[in-house]
């Protein structure tokens, strides 16, 4: 059965129990898409919609390798290319990344505390349909004369301001983007905080639940705080204030002190979730307990609080007090050790287990690899005359697509396959998911370990065209590039050929591993409502 | 285990103060940009 018509089934076990006055299924046609409450049905548009998104985002990324596959301009102008790294960050970020995690937190937050839904499932459809409007709007600035935003996702004043109509379309879909984004959080909050079934004390939650509560809370705080500032911006350029004007008495730089207030805890909200997955599918394929379930816990509510008093390390190079530059390097490192914590932990899980590399566990495991050599080159990033350095080089590029790449989107894809079979109640292909996976991330080192070298040897990033000294790692990272784009088709095929049909999957789905959770005792697909009658937790 | 009326002030309670805080951060940011470009 498809997510599409699972719930067909669910008027008859709904029969068993006629008397009940609120049991009912899914609305029929377009009514139940637009007009959805379900969480699993508002998860499954999330989903979608951030796997459309991967596609848009990605043929943004796909043109910039095209233009530097080789030295000189050949395929964009220069202003076109900037729209592109602009627009590639902002649909990726906002379009792909945030709500592929929301929607697996609408998918699995209920299913994992033994909830029959989330606590405001209104607000969850509003929250969701703000973003197709909020993406067109950005999407349309590709249109208007002037063409698409091209100062960079960061926005920075006073360039940001330099473009035509597409400025307040880009103010406007951000706003719709954070007001969907704290919504979900709030959405999120209350129904961890109120809806857990009796038993479950804080201490017991799943750790995917434990990392979207704190996420949660991370969203609250900052992203207020990016509306703040583009509310700013959209009155220095319409209404006379200024705020970030130096002739007027602003200053610009304080744009980029608040823009990073909200800017690097975004970065853990883009990465804490793939903990909670990744804290998920490792015991299980591993056949034993998280190690240090506790440690965990405090790990990511350290990385949360650091993730507020680092911002600076992004403008080191702005000039600012050497005081200051200390603290923000040295809380910057700190970082480490409750990441390192986290990796041992995962490492230790691991550790005489009776290890299985299924899909799921195959992705976590690159990401522990990848995503530590992310962290690692965050390191030397933290080091401020090495900053001086590296400061807008690709090794900057680098090193954060290595967060994001192997980091987040792995997470996702680590997710999607371990609990594909529980939402479709089909298995999917194992071996093309195993073939999608070593495309992936071999394509993914391809791509973006060239990088290093490049910004090691003084190559900008964000230009259209470079000294020929950097022609060969650019031509291998392209390569890399239309490698890792093409795989994700495979990634698409597959989950799509799963959701039609194929061999069926058991409530259990991994029953050879040792799954933890609550999600697993129920049927595959899930019923409508996931508990009616709220389970009992030991 | 709580009633449903419970939960049900538990959750309206929790989403005020969510917003509530949500709207400090948005108002106090744009508040000390017009203290900081007052000064």
């Amino acid at each position: 059965m498809s997510i599409a018509n699972h719930q067909a089934a669910v008027p008859a076990h709904a029969h068993h129990d006629d008397h009940a006055h609120d049991h009912h299924g899914p609305d029929k046609g377009w009514r139940r898409w637009v007009l959805a409450t379900n969480h699993k049905d508002i998860g499954t548009m999330y989903l979608l919609f951030s796997l459309l998104m991967f596609f848009v985002g990605g043929t943004m990324a796909m043109v910039i390798r095209a233009e530097l596959f080789k030295p000189g301009l050949q395929l964009v102008d220069p202003m076109f290319f900037n729209s592109m790294t602009t627009m590639h960050a902002l649909i990726m970020i906002f379009g792909a990344v945030m709500p592929a995690f929301v929607g697996l937190a609408n998918w699995m937050i209920p299913l994992q505390i033994g909830a029959p839904d989330m606590a405001l499932p209104r607000m969850n459809n509003f929250s969701f349909w703000i973003l197709p409007f909020a993406f067109s709007l950005l999407l349309g600035t590709l249109l208007v004369p002037g063409g698409a935003p091209a100062g960079g996702w960061t926005m920075y004043p006073p360039l940001s301001l330099q473009v035509g109509p597409s400025f307040p379309m880009l103010i406007f879909a951000v706003h719709l983007m954070g007001a969907s984004s704290i919504m979900g959080a709030i959405n999120v909050i209350v129904t961890i905080m109120n809806m857990r079934a009796p038993g479950m004390s804080l201490l017991k939650m799943p750790m995917f639940v434990w990392s979207w509560l704190i996420t949660a809370y991370l969203l609250i705080a900052v992203m207020p705080v990016l509306a703040g500032a583009v509310t700013m911006l959209l009155t220095d350029h319409y209404f006379g204030t200024t705020f970030f004007e130096a002739a007027g008495g602003g200053d610009p730089v304080m744009f980029q002190h608040i823009f990073w207030f909200f800017g690097h805890p975004e970065v853990y909200i883009m990465i804490l979730p793939a903990f909670g997955i990744v804290s998920e599918i490792i015991p299980t394929f591993s056949r034993k307990k998280l190690f240090g379930y506790d440690s965990m816990v405090y790990a990511i509510a350290s990385i949360a609080f650091l993730s507020f008093i680092v911002w600076a390390h992004h403008m080191f190079t702005v000039g600012m007090p050497l005081a200051g530059q200390l603290f923000f390097m040295l809380a910057t490192m700190l970082i480490a050790v409750p990441t390192g914590v986290k990796v041992f932990n995962w490492t230790a899980t691991m550790f005489k287990g009776s290890l299985s590399f299924e899909p799921p566990m195959l992705f976590a495991l690159s990401f522990l690899f990848l995503f530590t050599i992310g962290g690692f080159s965050g390191l030397m990033l933290a080091i401020v005359p090495a900053d001086f350095q590296y400061h807008d080089t690709y090794f900057v590029v680098a090193h954060f697509h290595y967060v994001l790449v192997p980091g987040a989107v792995f997470g996702i894809m680590a997710a999607v396959y371990y609990w594909l079979p529980k939402w479709t109640g089909h298995m999917y292909d194992m071996k093309l998911a195993k073939t999608h996976f070593w495309l992936s991330t071999i394509f993914v080192n391809v791509l973006f370990f060239p990088q290093h070298f490049l910004g090691l040897a003084g190559m900008p990033r964000r230009i259209p065209d470079y000294n020929t000294q950097f022609a060969d790692w650019n031509m291998i990272s392209s390569i890399g590039g239309f490698g890792f784009g093409l795989s994700q088709l495979l990634f698409a095929y597959i989950v799509f050929s799963t959701i039609r049909g194929g061999v069926k999957a058991s409530d259990n789905v991994w029953d050879e591993a040792k799954v933890h959770g609550l999600e697993w005792t129920v049927s595959s697909p899930p019923p409508y409502h996931s508990f009616e009658t709220p389970p009992e937790v030991k | 285990m709580t009633s449903g009326h419970d939960r049900r002030r538990g959750v309206r309670r929790t989403a005020l103060w969510l917003a509530l805080l949500a709207a400090v951060f948005y108002f106090g940011f744009i508040a000390m940009g017009v203290w900081r470009s007052l000064h």
